[in-house]
Formats: C-alpha cells, structure tokens, sequence
C-alpha cells in the first residue's frame, strides 16, 4: 500500500490477492470493500531497490555479469558460464528452486538476446528460449513486452496494436516519427537485430575464484580454510599473470540469502596467499554466518604488475624484504584503526604552516617531494591557535611576558619575528604574521604568532601556534 | 645517514645500542648507549622534545619507519606533530608513520605491532595509564623486531612499576640566550632514574640541532640523583 494522491493505493500484492481480483493502482477504499480482511503493509520502494540489488549481487553465483532491470528484475548474462550448471535449463530451475526457497516468487527465462529474455520472462511462458524460436516466440507476445513507457503502450494498443507481430507490416519510418525512436530500437533489440549495451552491476574482474559446497560452512575456522584455499588458486593465477593484487573482494553467500561482502587493501601488491589471509582475519572474526556459508567468492578487484617473487635469503640485504614488512604493518594497522588513522606525512608548497604538512593515507601514499628549508618551526602545531596575553616592550617587538592559563610567565629570550605573508592568491582577508620563539621561565619553547599591530585599523592579536619542546 | 654528526653510524643488523652522542651518558648506560631492541620511557615536562631527540638519534642508525602513535586527546591538547618541526630532531617526515589511536588502548595495540614489525626503527607511543604486564608485552615485541620502542608519558606517575629497560625523568631548562635575539639549545634536566644494569644518575643534557647531538651542558655535567621525591615531574 502507498500513500498518493486522493488516498491509499495498493503498491503491489501477492498471489491470494491476485486471485480475489484485486489490481495494482486500487484505490484502498475499493479493495476494502472487495476483500474486507485485507492485510495491509507499507511500500518500501527505496529497500525494495536495495533488496533487488541485493538479490542481483546473490546472482554473481551464476554469472560475473549481473544487472539490475528495472523494479523487479535482475539480468544475467549467462554467455560461458551455462555449462557450469549442467545447461541453460539446469540453471534457470536452479535460480528458480533457491530463489523460491528463499520465498521469491520467480519467473526466470533465458533467450538468445536480454530483451527477449527479459519479455519472455514477463509476457511469455518463461523457461529456456531457443536462440532459433525466439523471434518468432516474442512476435506473439503481447505489445507491453516492448517494455516502453506506459503511455506509449496505451497508445499503441489504442491503436489496434496488441502483439509485437502487429508492428512489423508498418513502416518503421513512420513508427519511429510516430512513437519516438525508442520505440523501433526496442523492437529491433527485442527481435535480435540490434544489440543493447549490458550494463553490469559490478564490472566483472579478470582474477576470480569461487567455491561452493554442498554442506554449508559453520565455523570460522571453516571458512577461514576455505579463503585460505580460494587465495592459494587466486594467487596462482595472479602468478601466472605476473600481477599482485591491490584489492580484493570477498563475497560470502548466507544458506538464507544474505552476502557479506568484504574488501580489503593491500599497501602493496602482493600474491602471497598467507599474507593476504590475514588481511581478511580481522573481518571475518565474529562475522554473524547465520545457518551457514553456502558459496564463497573471491575477486583481484585491483592488480598491478609485480614482477618474480625474490626470495630472499636472510641476509643483510632486506631492502625488499623490509619493503615488504613496512607494507605488512601499514595493512595491519590499517584495517584495524582506518585509513584516516594511519597516515604518512607529505610536504606541501605553502608558506602557512598549517598548510604545509599534508597528511596523507599510509596505504596509498603519494611519493614524497623535498621539503623546503624554512625558518625554525615547532615539533608539534596546534590544531586551533590559543589566543595568549602578551606583553612587549616595544611596539612592534617580542613580548616580554606571556599570560598563559591565567598566569603571567616571563620570556628569557626571544628570537624573531620571521614575517609570512599572507598568500594572496588564496583571496580572504589574510593579515601578515609575525612568529616569535620565545622561551619561557618554566622552560617551554613556544611558537607565537602576532597579527596586526599597534596603531592600525587591527590592534595585534597574540596566540600560540605550536610547542618545540 | 651522512648528516648525522658525532659517532659514525653502526652498520644496520648489528647495532645494539645507538650513541646519544654525550660521551658521559652513554657511559652510564648499560650497553654504551641506548640498546635497540628494547622500551625506553620518557617522562616529566618537556619529555615531548627529549623523545623527539632520542628517536632522531635511533633512527639515525637504524633504517626504517618512524612511528609515532597520538594519543587523540595529547593532539587535540598540545597539537599534531608538524613535518617540518622533526627535522631539528633529525627525524626525516618522510620516513614518519602517524598513528592516531582513541586512547590508552588503542596505541598500546598500534606500538607493539609496530615494534614486533622489523620494518621499525622506532616507535614512539604516547600513552597515559600502562602496566607492568602491558610495558613486557612491548618489550617483547621490541626484542622480536629489533627497534626501541619509546614511552611517551608526560605525566607518569612516580615509581610505577614498568620493564623498560631505561626510564628517564625529564624537565626541559630555561636558559638564557648567548647573544640577545637568540635562543639557546635546547636542554632538559635529564635523570635516569633507573636503568636495568646500570646506577641511576642525573645529567643536565643539550641537544645541539645542528649536529643532531646529545651533550651535557657545560656548567653542571652529571651528578647523583637527589633522595628520591625530590624531582618532580
């Protein structure tokens, strides 16, 4: 049911409701009085979308190419991967026999093109349509199957258009200034003489594996072995190609339909099964595996060329070995505290120290560029300047004093000012800055920055910018 | 490292100590220096700059990463640690691995993965509240890796117990400048207030930044640490 305008109409229903001669679009008054038992649940099209893509990622089981199609279909392209099945037949009764299981109703059809598969599915008998049935089966079908939008349908037929066979004896010029042109690409796509782009869900990736098993997995244990084995043949493979893998994916089917996805970054290419394994134990620690893992995929997302493997032989010469230690630690830090959490830092061409340092993500850093010489500056840089009282002896020098945390301290040398201009080209209303480092009584070495001066439109304004000590 | 003054540097893999350049300090400490492989804490004011110096010295000898892991609430207090501002330390920012943990918990966890990876040559943590079970594990952890780990506690409370294998009690000193408009290096009242296999001592120590260098500052050199309670942190 769904809120609309002139009341409550019914969204969609199920079978039983069907059956009472109930319609999509009724007004809920109209099916209160057909059904006074009606039971009545809110419309969720947004989840409804999410479950679709859902069921649609489910799919990849099948195929790497999967797609959402429109509301309430998925499209796969079967194309090579039929065979695995036993048959395009054995296939579509096995989508449809889990799918049901998990309490779908399913209409599943395959054909030689996805339009006609996809009208076949909807319009027609469903079941396996033989690439040399399937124009003259979807010529039969009813003008819907065209799938164009609602109003050209409705105009279609009024016009005495009711099958797809009906179009053909028109002149397809005038079909297409009559209807738009979307209407005759249709038609072409549907009949097999145009092919229409598939859009996957997902791109599919050159290095995947899969397993699957009759009895489910229950235990992490398990699954940790299986990951374990679907690495040692991803990682073959990836040897094969000379690649190391940057991400991988990990997709594992629930027995109730649920997937988990995982994705993990590496630092550093690599195809060390035992060391990519690791990336995935802080993931699937305490993962919820409900009833079981039926199907488990796993996917190079991203590759990059790696050359052989050295071994190196302990010696002292462990630059890559220590390479790959570095790239180790930065993975495992990573995936536990996040990458906005272990970071490298880069230098960055600006004269305002807070725009110097650019903090940067471990697992990906950029290369590094020299740092500029510049005057002294602080080992730590506050992230908010604190406003200080300052107390100088002569107008526009070093202060004499500070008032920090409420208490006056004395300055016992000053060094300074070194003057940073405002970087003009960033536009705003910038003032020049003067920084001080001052040491104080209690020891400390600051870094304090005045802006204005005495006798100007902006009287100076002290704060301490960082600490050296 | 050719900018590292003082002793030359130990070839990698076989260093056990790195020199802090103070002839006298590394006397006093077991091992002619400060051994790798091992914890060393830092506490009291200005430990924050003594720390910085001590792994500026270490990864001037060792090669590898420098981590530093933050304490959230140290950043938010007294600022994140600024590229340009390790290079006085002779720490290279480009060598740097921040680590920004939540709390005690979290950098304890990042500073021992960090130690027990040979990819390490130090690994400073900034932490509050550790104990003596939590300070073996990351001795342990330096041993397996090989680089020195660094407690980083400004605040440490007196006398607890830890297995660092030095733990030093810093207040960093207020001098006066040699010449008007100039700063003097900086410089820490320095005790080694224990010391596994050596006698606690004092030393008023510099750290010259042009030669990256320890020294005992010239007027007061070294001296026995006063009745315990006396300094304060």
């Amino acid at each position: 049911m769904r809120a609309e305008a002139g009341g409550p109409r019914l969204y969609a229903l199920s079978p039983e409701a069907v059956a009472v001669k109930l319609r999509r679009g009724m007004s809920l008054a109209d099916a209160r009085a057909v059904c006074p038992g009606l039971h009545l649940a809110d419309a969720a099209p947004e989840r409804d979308v999410q479950a679709l893509e859902a069921l649609a990622l489910w799919c990849g089981r099948y195929s790497p190419w999967v797609a959402v199609d429109g509301a309430d279909g998925v499209l796969l392209d079967i194309t090579g991967c039929a065979h695995l099945m036993g048959g395009e037949a054995a296939l579509l009764d096995d989508v449809a026999a889990r799918l049901e299981r998990l309490g779908f109703a399913v209409r599943a059809a395959a054909a030689s093109n996805p339009d006609a598969a996809r009208a076949w599915a909807r319009f027609g008998e469903s079941g396996v349509l033989a690439a040399s049935r399937t124009e003259a089966a979807v010529r039969t079908l009813p003008i819907a199957a065209l799938g164009l939008e609602p109003e050209t349908t409705r105009g279609l037929e009024r016009l005495g258009f009711k099958r797809v066979r009906d179009l053909e004896p028109v002149p397809h010029h005038a079909l297409a200034t009559r209807f738009g042109p979307t209407a005759l690409e249709r038609l072409y796509r549907l009949l097999g003489r145009m092919k229409a782009p598939f859009v996957a869900l997902s791109p599919p990736v050159r290095h995947a594996v899969r397993l699957g098993w009759a009895e489910p997995l229950g235990t992490t244990e398990g699954i940790e072995a299986a990951i374990a084995d679907a690495l040692a043949s991803l990682c073959r493979a990836l040897d094969h190609a000379q690649l190391g893998a940057r991400t991988l994916r990990l997709e594992l089917a629930r027995l109730d339909g649920a997937l988990h996805r995982l994705e993990v970054r590496t630092a550093r290419a690599s195809r060390t099964p035992q060391v990519l394994l690791r990336l995935f134990r802080e993931g699937i620690d305490g993962l919820d595996i409900g009833f079981g893992i039926e199907c488990l995929r796993l996917a190079a997302t991203a590759t990059e060329p790696l050359g052989p493997i050295q071994i190196v032989s302990g010696g002292s010469d462990g630059g890559e070995a220590r390479a790959d230690a570095e790239a180790r630690l930065v993975e495992r830090l990573t995936h536990r505290l996040g990458a906005d959490r272990v970071r490298r830092l880069r230098a960055r061409d600006s004269h305002w120290p807070e725009r110097a340092v650019r903090l940067v993500p471990a697992l990906d850093p950029p290369p590094p560029v020299p740092w500029p010489a510049r005057g002294p500056r602080p080992l730590r840089l506050l992230e908010e300047p604190r406003p200080v009282g300052a107390l100088a002896e002569v107008p526009d020098g070093a202060p004499r004093r500070l008032h920090l945390d409420g208490r006056p301290v004395m300055v016992i040398a000053a060094e300074g000012p070194e003057r940073i201009e405002p970087e003009w080209w960033r536009g705003g209303e910038a003032l020049p800055r003067d920084y001080h480092r001052l040491d104080l009584e209690n020891g400390r070495r600051l870094w304090v920055r005045r802006e204005g001066r005495y006798g100007s439109g902006t009287p100076p304004r002290w704060t301490v910018d960082g600490v050296f000590v | 490292m050719s900018r590292i003054g003082g002793q030359p540097p130990i070839a990698d893999g076989t260093a056990v100590a790195v020199r802090t350049g103070a002839a006298d300090i590394d006397a006093a400490l077991p091992g002619r220096g400060l051994r790798l492989g091992a914890l060393h804490e830092v506490s009291g004011a200005g430990a924050g700059g003594f720390t910085a110096a001590l792994a500026g010295r270490i990864a001037g000898t060792r090669s590898g990463l420098v981590v530093w892991c933050q304490h959230r609430r140290r950043r938010r207090d007294e600022g994140v640690l600024h590229g340009p501002g390790l290079m006085a330390f002779g720490l290279d920012p480009d060598r740097l691995l921040l680590v920004d943990g939540d709390g005690d918990a979290a950098v304890l966890w990042a500073l021992e993965e960090a130690l027990r990876s040979p990819a390490t040559a130090v690994a400073v943590g900034e932490v509050d509240r550790i104990d003596l079970f939590k300070s073996r594990r990351l001795q342990l952890a330096a041993e397996t890796g090989g680089g020195a780990g660094l407690l980083l506690r400004p605040a440490a409370p007196l006398l607890e117990p830890s297995a660092a294998v030095t733990r030093w009690r810093v207040r960093s000193l207020a001098r006066p400048g040699p010449r008007s408009g100039e700063l003097a290096s900086l410089a820490w009242n320095a005790e080694l207030w224990r010391a596994k296999g050596a006698v606690p001592c004092r030393f008023e120590v510099s750290f010259d930044e042009q030669t990256l260098c320890f020294a005992l500052a010239a007027d007061l050199a070294r001296g026995p640490l006063p009745a315990a309670g006396a300094a304060g942190g």
